[in-house]
């Protein structure tokens, strides 16, 4: 979904001459994109800013540097190599650090990872959670250790006592 | 001299000081709770046909991509 402030009819023109297949929103109070957090005040319009969502509507990427010119595909990379991020996880890394990131019953002394990705890039999410864990980096090849940087940087955040717990 | 040392030490310390706030200082990714791992607050906006789309109807199916842009889908917007 593409949101922006433009009203409905143009938007209507643009799917039309873009042959866009998703919805384009208008928010032309910019409610939506204050509330996100994307708003230019300076040109009173939205950020290029690009959130995926799961399944659940939890946010697990934000995109800041977004290239007007091949975001279409770079979009798609995104989404298949946080796919394999999570198919990595699944494999190597959830047996410890449970589905969500946030510990499981047999190693509850595991630290959340739920949210780690406000406080570290990927390349330091790989330096501090990745590779002093237990999975030895020869394991990985470095497109796989990225993609589950990319995986593991949105992890969901507890809700309760625990949320946006330090590592 | 000895004062001017003093100076320059308390101006580093401030330096550092500032050096390390910034350092600590949370990545801003948007406004109240809105940020990696939380749940996305939920909308309803019309789409191009004038057809009010909620987030939340889309939950449950697939990833979704919330892509905001200026004004121009393509570039120069």
């Amino acid at each position: 979904m593409a949101v922006s402030f433009r009203a409905p009819e143009f938007n209507r023109d643009l799917c039309a001459k873009e042959s866009l297949n998703f919805f384009v929103l208008s928010d032309t109070d910019r409610s939506v994109i204050k509330r996100y957090g994307v708003y230019d005040a300076q040109n009173d319009c939205a950020q290029r800013v690009t959130f995926l969502l799961d399944k659940n509507g939890f946010i697990r990427r934000i995109v800041r540097q977004v290239n007007p010119a091949t975001h279409g595909k770079d979009l798609v990379e995104l989404v298949r190599r946080w796919q394999l991020g999570e198919s990595i996880y699944r494999d190597l890394c959830a047996r410890c650090h449970g589905a969500d990131g946030n510990a499981t019953d047999l190693y509850p002394n595991t630290k959340p990872l739920g949210g780690i990705g406000n406080r570290m890039g990927d390349d330091e999410i790989v330096k501090a959670t990745i590779a002093s864990g237990f999975v030895h980096e020869m394991v990985l090849r470095k497109e796989e250790w990225q993609a589950l940087a990319v995986f593991v940087s949105g992890l969901p955040l507890l809700t309760g006592d625990k949320h946006d717990a330090r590592p | 001299m000895r004062a001017r040392w003093h100076y320059g030490t308390v101006m580093m310390a401030m330096l550092l000081a500032l050096a390390w706030a910034m350092g600590k200082e949370v990545k801003p990714t948007g406004s109240d709770g809105v940020r990696l791992g939380a749940k996305a607050p939920d909308f309803a906006l019309p789409d191009s046909n004038g057809v009010v789309r909620r987030l939340s109807e889309f939950q449950g199916k697939k990833m979704v991509a919330l892509v905001f842009y200026p004004a121009l889908f393509k570039a120069g917007g």
